[in-house]
């Protein structure tokens, strides 16, 4: 926890009048007002008036959206993966958010307030994620949502035998040996939790085995990378045997061969609209993946595992209507309440309605358009992006060395697999001028 | 410019050989008048064992910043007997007369160098099991002294003393923990041997390790967690008596760290990095002196309220070019990188202001760059020049833990000096003596301020 150093989550009042208000819970409302008070939603209806002090908005021939959630992210990091062991459950995202990531604004500008920022998936238990609100401007500390249920990342298939069967010469070198080390894992929390409750003096606290103990307890949300049907089914029988509920599968892009077992397993699934192809075992792939896991009723929410793509997650949303028929509506959820309900934050945000945080943003047009553009956007009452009136330059730390060219260079952009960054650099065995920096 | 007698005992003519004494003693033995000489003193002058030293006719600039004209100084055995305007010149004492024109400052010292100590393996080994690779290979080494390690002939060493150094703390380099600090007189090719206080605490960062476990910051702060867990769990049952609680040194040289005895001497630069150390103060409850801190401006209140002291870095980029441009992005992004450089520049002017206290640390900057860097300090980051001699004597030596004993022209400190030919570090002004624990060294080149522009390492 960031005790020290922690800043009260900003919040902020404002009236949003006669716009197009997509609730998301309760239908579009035309012609609506919604009135914010100290970051929560106080009133949804008509000829609503702004109390003293509160800016009123004119959403005349505007769509009011909720702030769109990405479930997959790796955006605001300052490192993803921590290569170097199969199982790193005891690292969290938190402890690595960079809050100057010109990525935030860009993803705000489209229209995205809250982020889930993950671990990569080299490692079969990587570390635990950090559900962020994008206050851009404020401190790491001010990011992270206050409350936000505990998730963790974990991962199957090619990435993780990869790096440590192929790499490191341990395992898993198979898809067999992920599973083993996933129940390796969990029984050795067990192990712990008796001998420490036994003999709490003598068995010091264990950082990795605590977090393996919490998911057996369903107080972490497990999200597991993961693309083919049957890793996805092993993964459902391991977690049926240790009583493992509330989990999500990330990319599942064999999950439509699985969905009926997945609704009725309620998992759920996170995955890109059309992306594949860039490694073995993401060749079986279609486009109506979401449109097939949506018909069995599974909550599927459409991602973007990268920078670039959360800047209009809108169209990756449309995408599902073009391929499959998906309702508007649904398409909408599957950006918005969806992704929500996989991070557990869905009684607090992911809909317009009267009591929840005021994440939402002003479209142009109708959000499903190409030619929509979210022109403000706010986070907890709060505006973060504004179209009209912000600076050229919104970035928040400018190094006193470097040129300008290659500061844009290193700005992230959309990357073939965001989840293995870092990978390459773990295993250079070079080092670097570490002792000064 | 030396003038007095040399007497010393028989047993003491060594240390005294530098004084030409010897020479004296073997030129007059045949005449006997030496024997009568050695003889009578090795009677009389039994408490005054070792001559005394002095500069006369010097400015003495005290730490405090407070300055006092025609003055002299007196040391005795590596410590100051007297300072002031009307100091009586002990008969024995070998003398520099300062003209009145030389200045006298306090040594500076460096809060944490790696000077003389071994770089790290450019091509680290791939370990069998990355995942638990032992402490060594995972850079947890707090246990380690860096004693063994230095190189007798560094030429940092001499570079250093020639730039006004006369005490550093030094520590290995290495990742997270890389070992304890030791803090050395600085006396050219002697300092390896030249210990002043050993094992002041460990140096701590979040760097990770190559190819093992910890690689990142992120696990490196899980193994902080998990390292603090052990200590505390090992210390207990030790404590208990337990035949079989086992040892484990790495654990066992963290225990003044888990009772905050003693700091952890924490590298940390931008402001996320700082954020990422207060956090694990905050967690596992151990106090910190915070090193480097590039951008501790940016939580100077942060800082001063947590009363935690910076040991700060001048290692200082170069003025950003302000090359004209019609692109708006680029233009604005031009002004913010101007301030960003004077905001760095402006580092500890920001720090003092908040309240923090402030010594100073080399950290891998090399000696020859930091008088150049000084007077940066002074043309543009807002510090004048007692300030800064502040911050290079008493400041330092008080947040290592020696403030009572060094970092001051004071009687009864560690005669450790700087003498200058102008008030340093102003342009023009040159060193051309340091004292280290009582050695005068004259300094036949040493760099004279006032040179454009910081001197630093190219990112």
């Amino acid at each position: 926890m960031m005790v020290g150093t922690a800043v009260a989550q900003p919040k902020g009042s404002v009236l949003v009048k006669n716009a197009t208000v997509i609730t998301i819970a309760n239908g579009t409302l035309d012609n609506t007002d919604v009135l914010v008070q100290n970051g929560l939603i106080t009133r949804i209806g008509q000829n609503l008036n702004a109390p003293r002090g509160v800016e009123t908005i004119d959403g005349t021939g505007k769509y009011l959206l909720p702030g769109i959630i990405d479930a997959h992210s790796h955006l605001a990091l300052t490192s993803i993966n921590e290569a170097s062991s199969p199982v790193t459950a005891e690292v969290r995202m938190r402890d690595v958010v960079d809050p100057n990531d010109i990525g935030l604004y860009r993803a705000l500008a489209g229209g995205v307030t809250i982020s889930h920022a993950m671990h990569g998936s080299a490692n079969v238990i990587g570390g635990q994620g950090a559900t962020l609100k994008h206050h851009y401007g404020e401190e790491a500390s001010g990011l992270l949502m206050r409350d936000a249920p505990r998730t963790i990342k974990f991962a199957l298939g090619e990435n993780p035998t990869r790096v440590h069967g192929q790499g490191n010469g341990v395992h898993p070198r198979t898809r067999m040996g992920v599973e083993q080390v996933i129940r390796e894992h969990f029984d050795a929390a067990k192990d712990y939790k008796h001998r420490r409750a036994a003999t709490p003096t003598r068995v010091a606290k264990n950082e990795r085995l605590e977090v393996m103990a919490d998911i057996l307890d369903g107080k972490i949300l497990v999200h597991c990378h993961s693309y083919r049907s049957d890793e996805i089914l092993m993964l459902m029988r391991v977690f049926n045997e240790y009583g493992i509920k509330n989990y999500t599968f990330q990319h599942a892009n064999e999950a439509f061969k699985v969905a009926p077992e997945l609704a009725k397993n309620g998992a759920h699934t996170s995955i890109f609209a059309d992306w594949w192809a860039y490694k073995f075992e993401v060749y079986y792939s279609t486009s109506y993946n979401a449109a097939i896991l949506n018909h069995y009723g599974v909550v599927n929410s459409i991602n973007s595992d990268s920078d670039e793509l959360i800047r209009h997650l809108n169209h990756e949303a449309a995408k599902t209507v073009k391929y499959g028929g998906v309702s508007e509506l649904d398409a909408l959820k599957m950006i918005t309440i969806n992704p929500a309900i996989q991070l557990g934050i869905d009684k607090r945000v992911g809909s317009i309605e009267v009591g929840k945080e005021a994440d939402f943003a002003l479209w142009s047009k109708h959000p499903l358009s190409i030619y929509a553009i979210a022109e403000r956007t706010w986070v907890d009452g709060v505006t973060r992006f504004n179209l009209a009136t912000d600076a050229t330059d919104m970035r928040l730390n400018v190094s006193p060395v470097g040129t300008f060219e290659a500061s844009i260079m290193s700005e992230s952009g959309r990357h073939t697999d965001a989840c293995m960054n870092d990978v390459l650099d773990f295993f250079t065995l070079e080092t670097m001028d570490h002792n000064h920096e | 410019m030396v003038k007095g007698l040399f007497f010393c005992r028989l047993e003491s003519v060594t240390t005294c050989f530098n004084f030409n004494v010897l020479k004296f003693i073997m030129k007059h033995l045949k005449t006997g008048t030496a024997m009568l000489v050695l003889f009578g003193l090795s009677t009389t002058v039994q408490a005054q064992a070792v001559p005394a030293q002095a500069f006369t006719r010097v400015t003495v600039h005290l730490a405090d910043g407070s300055s006092i004209p025609n003055a002299s100084i007196v040391w005795r055995n590596g410590v100051i007997e007297a300072v002031g305007a009307r100091v009586t010149i002990p008969f024995d004492a070998r003398v520099t007369d300062g003209g009145d024109s030389l200045h006298v400052y306090p040594g500076f010292i460096d809060g944490l160098a790696t000077w003389g100590t071994p770089e790290i393996p450019r091509q680290m080994d791939r370990p069998e099991r990355p995942a638990e690779p032992g402490y060594e290979r995972a850079g947890i080494q707090p246990e380690r002294a860096v004693q063994p390690l230095l190189k007798a002939d560094a030429a940092e060493f001499n570079l250093a003393r020639n730039n006004g150094f006369t005490l550093a703390a030094i520590a290995p380099q290495g990742f997270m923990l890389p070992g304890q600090i030791s803090i050395f007189h600085v006396k050219g090719t002697e300092t390896s041997t030249s210990l002043f206080r050993s094992n002041i605490g460990p140096k701590a960062s979040l760097a990770g390790t190559r190819g093992a476990y910890p690689g990142t910051p992120m696990a490196v702060m899980s193994r902080y967690r998990q390292l603090m867990h052990d200590a505390r769990t090992l210390q207990t049952v030790q404590a208990t008596g337990a035949a079989n609680a086992g040892r484990d040194a790495v654990l066992e040289s963290l225990y003044p760290v888990a009772s905050k005895t003693t700091p952890l001497y924490f590298i940390a630069d931008d402001k996320e990095s700082i954020n990422r150390v207060l956090s694990l103060v905050d967690e596992l409850g151990f106090n910190i002196v915070l090193v480097s801190g590039k951008q501790a401006h940016t939580l100077s209140t942060e800082l001063a309220r947590r009363k935690i002291p910076v040991l700060v870095s001048i290692d200082m980029p170069a003025k950003p070019d302000t090359a004209s441009t019609d692109n708006q992005e680029r233009l604005a992004w031009n002004t913010r990188q101007q301030a960003a450089w004077t905001a760095q520049v402006r580092n500890i002017r920001t720090l003092l202001d908040a309240g923090v206290r402030v010594g100073f640390s080399s950290n891998g900057l090399k000696p020859a760059d930091i008088r150049k860097n000084l007077d940066v300090l002074i043309s543009d980051g807002g510090l004048t020049e007692a300030e800064v001699i502040k911050l290079l004597s008493s400041e330092t030596a008080s947040i290592l833990g020696i403030g009572t004993v060094a970092g001051d022209v004071r009687t009864g400190r560690l005669a450790d000096l700087v003498v200058t030919t102008k008030a340093f570090p102003s342009k023009g002004s040159r060193i051309v003596y340091t004292v280290t624990a009582g050695t005068q060294t004259e300094i036949k080149s040493s760099p004279a301020g006032g040179s454009a522009g910081p001197r630093g390492r190219m990112p």
